[in-house]
């Protein structure tokens, strides 16, 4: 078969041969397709790859352990056991300031048992030797190179512990900080580190500990930090995610073990106190019974007694009323009896008249005898009446008697009841003794109550003095180096997701071209061939080929290549800018990002060229033998637009018919230089939205100078005082309380941390924050019925003005409505008023910071300020201006983008306008040696092909706008963290840079054509039929 | 009277690999001005040499061409490239017009250029084609297009018009029609014009007859009366 054919794969090799510069145009585009593409998908594996290698090889701590209360042997041995470790290492890390010159630097200074190879946190040494003696230092090779130290200097550390004199033995890089950026920050001073010092333990520990540390934990030896390198850590790598998750289990054991010694410790240390607590706690409780109990049955005896005497008042009444009756009764009773009497008395005297009358009567009466008898008779019958009145009297006389009896009785008795009414008021008295005794009894034991209380508060006042030994757990995530080398490892990624993609579609454009052209070219013979009896596949297969070698071997160069080259550079511009730690590069390539390249190469092209092949071999063999028309020269629309068009010189006119001559290559160039524009806009956009952050949070959204952190909580009450001395001093004009803490954010999968701000004036709120409305800018009030958040917060939430979100605060839930979004750049804010904090914790707001305003923030002012301050115990303070540095990371690893961006847009318009000019030139060979032949001198000829390309810049620069624009929104997003929002807006010079960049690539590769219109040669050229 | 061009002792060699071929090999003649020459000569005899060198698209290796008393010899890049501008017009074989410009454009493209151009309005009516002067080459049959080629010559005013086989790609009557047309612009326009051909029968239309063989003039002819080309037959 071959044998057969071998006069076809000759000719296919001359083909090749032949056509170098077509073979070249699509070997190099895939080439660079392909070395773009795999060379930025392997630049993050390569980067953490290098770096994790550099943290491996000088012993990055995988866990560093600072206890507050400082490191027994007891706590290390109870900790060096654990299943895991590989070392471990007792040390010092404290804050200390450095005096340089005039000024006092703040510095972190590490100090270790012996400097060793083996020791984690090995230090990488430049220069000099370890220290070997307790004064000798190693000092951070950024602070040497700032502050122009040399070796043998000597530096004086201070802190609050005491200060010492050391001599720079060494300058070192330190993987603690592979960002030469981040040197962290510092709790004395101005807060910030200029950078780190490494001493020995030996004789340094005193600046470290506080003496009153070993008083309190009665112990003679401590340390403040544990380092310790995980046994099997090297195998995964410090960037992965597997990593934090083999370490984060060896990190559980220890941290428990730890937190529960320090539990422990703080029990011993707070036992008396506690004992002491718990007994007049007890005492306490007794007390509050015994006087409880006692007010009870104080209580409820004075009822019974009130009760009884309530009783006692009644029965008096109405014994009262009784003889009030019975008196009545028995006068009446005397009165009739009386009566009775007088009328018996009458009746007597009568009768003894009448008796008196009868024995004188002879003398009177004339019946003596009769008389005498009847008399008789009348005396025995008055005798018995007087008898019986007698009697009758008698028996009155006795009823009076008894009446009178009664009454008298009656007299006693109201006695009694006179007895028992002062015997009531007696009782009563006596009562209302008694409970004044009691109450008064009562109110003296509240009063010891009182006081046992007050002093169960002051002995847990007293307790909470003493501290609680806290352990903090530092891992690679809380080291800012290892974290913004992170960073920049994701914004390469987010980079090498997208452009290379770019590239591709380049590649396919420009094979496409580059196959018609050829397929067009050589339909003559392919018609031969066809003519001669081989087969439609024959012919393809030989373009197949073709393509396939172009590619595949293109493809292979531009993987190993960009793998070589892209890492490299980006890794060395990351060197030189930020982190300039001697980390050599590891170069990691992926066999999966090479199959990929391959894949998607190859088969861009090969589908275009099968495409292209198609179309033309179905003609018929008659067909294709005959020269296909040279394209035909036409009218374009523009020229029926007389109005421009007859304002065109003549070249102008040339140019604009030959641009839109050739649609394909119109096209291509078009999204080739509209895509370097692009890149550039973004490239610049990325850097101002980013750089812009600081400025725009730090100056116009958060408009106050200083920010006071008070020790404790305070009440809002305690606040206004502070708030009053401050506004009196010369250099504040202003002064706010406020609450501001963490909260969580509750969101559907993870939280987000929200910064709670809680204000209790309304009044002059903006003069510490601008609250507007994140669309129309319109400030915005913050109400007493919801919150006011951040954009970006809302935009994370997904919420919109009077949505609700639900926020934690202190381990409570709340549902607060969104009163507002405001403009806000870093940070999830949420603002909200007193009244609403109140309202919904129900409890008192307690502040814990200070808003200022100054009326000039310059140095005399802080200081005086700053003095003041520190004398009346205000809190720590810090200044606006000078936040935000965190940022200056991040700007600079957005330089770093840019900077690839350009290179990439560079290399994109370079590929594009280099192929299509090439080909430009190609086809127009004869018309070129033409108009050579005519005279036209060299820069008319430039002029006459390379206004084309100017022109296709200026269209596709205009095209870029839109699309940088798109690519620039998707890459702030893409970098965007949770916490800060980008400024989304492109600024005009983005744009104006980059048309700039975009004509003077054009122009560049202008210049390089030249080289290739002289080479075209006159008599060849005119030799030929087009 | 001091003639227009001056071929000295011309040698071209051109070096393929370890072969040196010398296409002029001493070629020497005169021509003087207004005249229309004609250069015979069979395939591979050295005409497009001569024709490259005298149009200022080569130089010799060897030799002086001295063309209105300067030796085209000795010019620079730059110096040809004027010369080509201001006192050359080509004609070629395959017409070489801009497929991408009318008739009027392509002609303008090379009066545009030039120091005293002609009016190319006028140039093509002259060479009869008022009618399709906005027409692009390729609605235009071959022996337009030759005419719009010679137009375009021509409207450059040059001193010395060069023709390639002019009529190579043409049939024979408009072969011949276009040969009129360059005597009569010669004629016309007092212009010096050098056809290259390898048909000898044309020779009796020039003034001046030089022909080639083996890269060395084999022999030159004057003809008093040259013959109008309508009386050729070939």
């Amino acid at each position: 078969m071959v044998k057969k054919k071998q006069a076809y794969y000759k000719n296919l090799r001359r083909t090749i041969f032949k056509s170098k510069a077509r073979f070249l145009s699509i070997f190099s585009i895939v080439f660079l397709g392909a070395a773009f593409f795999a060379g930025l998908r392997n630049t993050p594996g390569t980067m953490i790859m290098s770096m994790d290698q550099y943290l491996d090889k000088y012993h990055f701590a995988d866990l560093t352990y600072m206890v507050s209360l400082g490191l027994s042997q007891d706590d290390i041995d109870s900790i060096k056991d654990t299943k895991g470790i590989q070392r471990i290492e007792c040390g010092y890390q404290f804050d200390a300031q450095m005096k340089h010159q005039d000024d006092l630097l703040g510095v972190k200074v590490y100090s270790s048992e012996k400097f060793e190879s083996g020791m984690i946190h090995y230090p990488d040494l430049l220069e000099g030797q370890f220290p070997q003696k307790d004064n000798e230092c190693l000092v951070d090779q950024e602070l040497v190179n700032k502050y122009h130290l040399k070796l043998n200097n000597k530096i004086k550390l201070s802190n609050e512990q005491g200060k010492k004199e050391f001599i720079i033995s060494g300058i070192v890089n330190d993987t603690r900080y592979i960002s030469d950026i981040d040197r962290g920050t510092n709790s004395l001073g101005d807060g910030t580190n200029v950078g780190y010092i490494e001493i020995l333990n030996k004789k340094n520990e005193f600046l470290a500990i506080p003496d009153k540390l070993y008083d309190l934990r009665d112990e003679k030896k401590l340390y403040n930090q544990v380092t310790i390198s995980v046994e099997g850590a090297e195998k995964y790598n410090i960037f992965s995610d597997d990593y934090d998750d083999y370490i984060e289990k060896v990190n559980t054991k220890i941290k428990s073990v730890l937190s529960l010694r320090m539990s422990r410790l703080y029990d011993d240390l707070t036992e008396d106190a506690q004992e002491e607590l718990s007994k007049a706690q007890k005492e306490y409780n007794k007390g509050y019974k015994t006087y409880q109990d006692a007010k009870e049955t104080f209580d409820s005896k004075m009822l019974d007694a009130k009760i009884e005497l309530t009783n006692a008042k009644i029965k008096l009444a109405e014994k009262e009323v009784e003889y009030l009756k019975s008196s009545e009764n028995a006068t009446q009773q005397i009165g009739t009896v009386t009566m009775e009497i007088a009328y018996l008395k009458e009746q007597m005297s009568q009768f003894n008249k009448t008796l008196d009358n009868q024995q004188s009567g002879p003398s009177q009466g004339n019946t003596q005898v009769p008389n005498e008898i009847n008399q008789l008779a009348m005396i025995q019958e008055l005798s018995t009446a007087l008898k019986q009145i007698s009697e009758a009297l008698e028996i009155s006389i006795e009823k009076t008697t008894q009446a009178i009896g009664g009454l008298n009785q009656l007299q006693g008795g109201s006695l009694q009841i006179q007895k028992a009414k002062l015997e009531i008021e007696k009782q009563e008295n006596k009562l209302t003794l008694e409970e004044l005794k009691t109450t008064k009894k009562l109110e003296e034991s509240k009063l010891k109550l009182d006081d046992a209380s007050q002093k169960i508060s002051d002995a847990k006042k007293e307790m909470n003095k003493i501290p609680k030994g806290k352990v903090y757990t530092l891992t690679k995530s809380e080291n800012a180096g290892v974290m913004s080398f992170l960073a920049n490892k994701d914004s390469i990624s987010a980079i090498a997701n997208v452009f290379p993609l770019m590239f591709f579609l380049v590649s396919a454009l420009v094979s496409l071209t580059t196959m018609t052209r050829m397929v067009e070219e050589q339909r003559g013979q392919s018609g031969i061939l066809r003519a001669l009896g081989y087969s439609k596949w024959d012919v393809i297969q030989q373009y197949i080929i073709y393509v396939i070698l172009a590619t595949f071997f293109a493809c292979l160069l531009g993987i190993i290549a960009g793998t070589q080259f892209f890492p490299r550079i980006i890794y060395y511009l990351y060197h030189l800018m930020m982190f300039k730690v001697n980390a050599p590069i590891v170069i990691d390539s992926h066999w999966m990002v090479a199959i990929q390249t391959v894949f998607i190469s190859v088969l861009v092209t090969l589908i275009v060229t099968l495409i292209v092949c198609i179309g033309e071999l179905n003609l018929m063999p008659s067909v294709l033998m005959r020269p296909k028309a040279p394209k035909v020269g036409k009218r374009i629309i523009l020229e029926k637009i007389t109005m421009i068009w007859k304002r065109l010189s003549f070249n102008q006119k040339v140019t604009m018919r030959n641009i839109f001559r050739y649609k394909k290559r119109f096209f291509m160039s078009i999204i080739g230089i509209a895509g370097c524009t692009g890149l550039i806009i973004t490239g610049f956009g990325v850097k101002n939205s980013v750089s812009q952050v600081v400025n725009l949070q730090y100056k116009e959204v958060m408009k106050y100078d200083v920010l006071v952190r008070l020790e404790d909580n305070i009440s809002t009450k305690d606040a206004n005082k502070y708030q009053e001395k401050l506004r009196q001093r010369d250099e504040v004009t202003n002064v706010e309380y406020v609450l501001e803490q963490n909260i969580n954010v509750l969101k559907n999968k993870e939280d987000l941390i929200g910064n709670l701000v809680v204000y209790q004036s309304m009044d002059n709120i903006s003069n510490f924050v601008s609250l507007v409305d994140y669309q129309n800018q319109k400030p915005i009030v913050l109400d007493d019925e919801g919150v006011i958040i951040a954009q970006k917060t809302a935009e994370l939430l997904n919420v919109e003005v009077n949505d609700t979100i639900d926020i934690e605060i202190n381990d409570e839930k709340y549902n607060v409505k969104v009163s507002g979004i405001t403009r806000n750049y870093f940070m999830n804010y949420i603002y909200m008023s007193q009244t609403f904090y109140e309202s919904i914790t129900s409890s008192q707001l307690e502040v814990n910071h200070a808003f200022l305003n100054m009326k000039k923030v310059d140095s005399s002012y802080q200081r005086t300020l700053e003095d003041y301050m520190k004398e009346n115990d205000f809190g720590s303070v810090s200044y606006m201006s000078e936040m935000g540095s965190d940022f200056n990371t991040q700007v600079q690893s957005v330089d770093m983008v840019v900077i690839i961006l350009i290179i990439c847009a560079g290399a994109l318009n370079f590929i594009v306008l280099y192929n299509l000019t090439n080909i430009n030139i190609q086809e127009r060979k004869s018309e070129i040696a033409t108009i050579k032949v005519l005279g036209f001198r060299k820069k008319e000829v430039y002029d006459y092909v390379f206004r084309e390309n100017i022109f296709l810049s200026i269209i596709g620069s205009i095209l870029g706008m839109f699309f940088g624009y798109v690519l620039h929104q998707f890459i702030i997003k893409t970098v965007e963290l949770d916490v800060t929002m980008f400024v989304r807006t492109l600024n005009i010079w983005s744009y104006v840079i980059a048309v700039i960049l975009t004509i003077s690539f054009t122009l560049f590769i202008n210049f390089t054509m030249r080289r290739v219109l002289n080479k075209v040669d006159m008599v060849e050229s005119l030799k030929s039929i087009e | 009277m001091c003639a227009l061009i001056q071929f000295k002792n011309i040698i071209k060699s051109y070096t393929m690999g370890d072969i040196t071929i010398n296409a002029s090999d001493g070629v020497d003649f005169e021509v003087n001005k207004g005249e229309f020459v004609v250069i015979v000569g069979a395939s591979g005899a050295g005409k497009t040499t001569i024709l490259n060198l005298l149009g200022g698209m080569d130089i010799p290796t060897k030799g002086s061409i001295l063309v209105d008393g300067e030796n085209v010899a000795l010019f620079d890049e730059k110096r040809l490239t004027e010369y080509r501008r201001d006192d050359i017009g080509f004609v070629f074989q395959f017409y070489n017009l801009v497929q991408n410009l009318t008739a009027l454009e392509n002609v303008e493209l090379a009066s545009q250029i030039s120091k005293d151009p002609l009016d190319p309005r006028n140039i093509l009516e002259r060479v009869g084609l008022a009618d399709r002067m906005m027409n692009f080459p390729a609605q235009l049959s071959g022996g337009e297009q030759q005419r719009v080629a010679i137009a375009r010559a021509i409207a450059k005013n040059p001193k010395l018009l060069l023709c390639d086989e002019p009529t190579g790609a043409l049939d024979y009557q408009t072969g011949k029609a276009i040969l009129g047309l360059l005597r009569e612009m010669c004629e016309t326009y007092k212009m010096t014009v050098i056809v290259i051909t390898h048909n000898s029968a044309l020779a009796p239309m020039a003034d001046r007859v030089i022909h080639l063989k083996n890269g060395k003039v084999s022999g030159v002819e004057l003809n008093k009366h040259p013959q109008p080309i309508e009386d050729i037959e070939w």
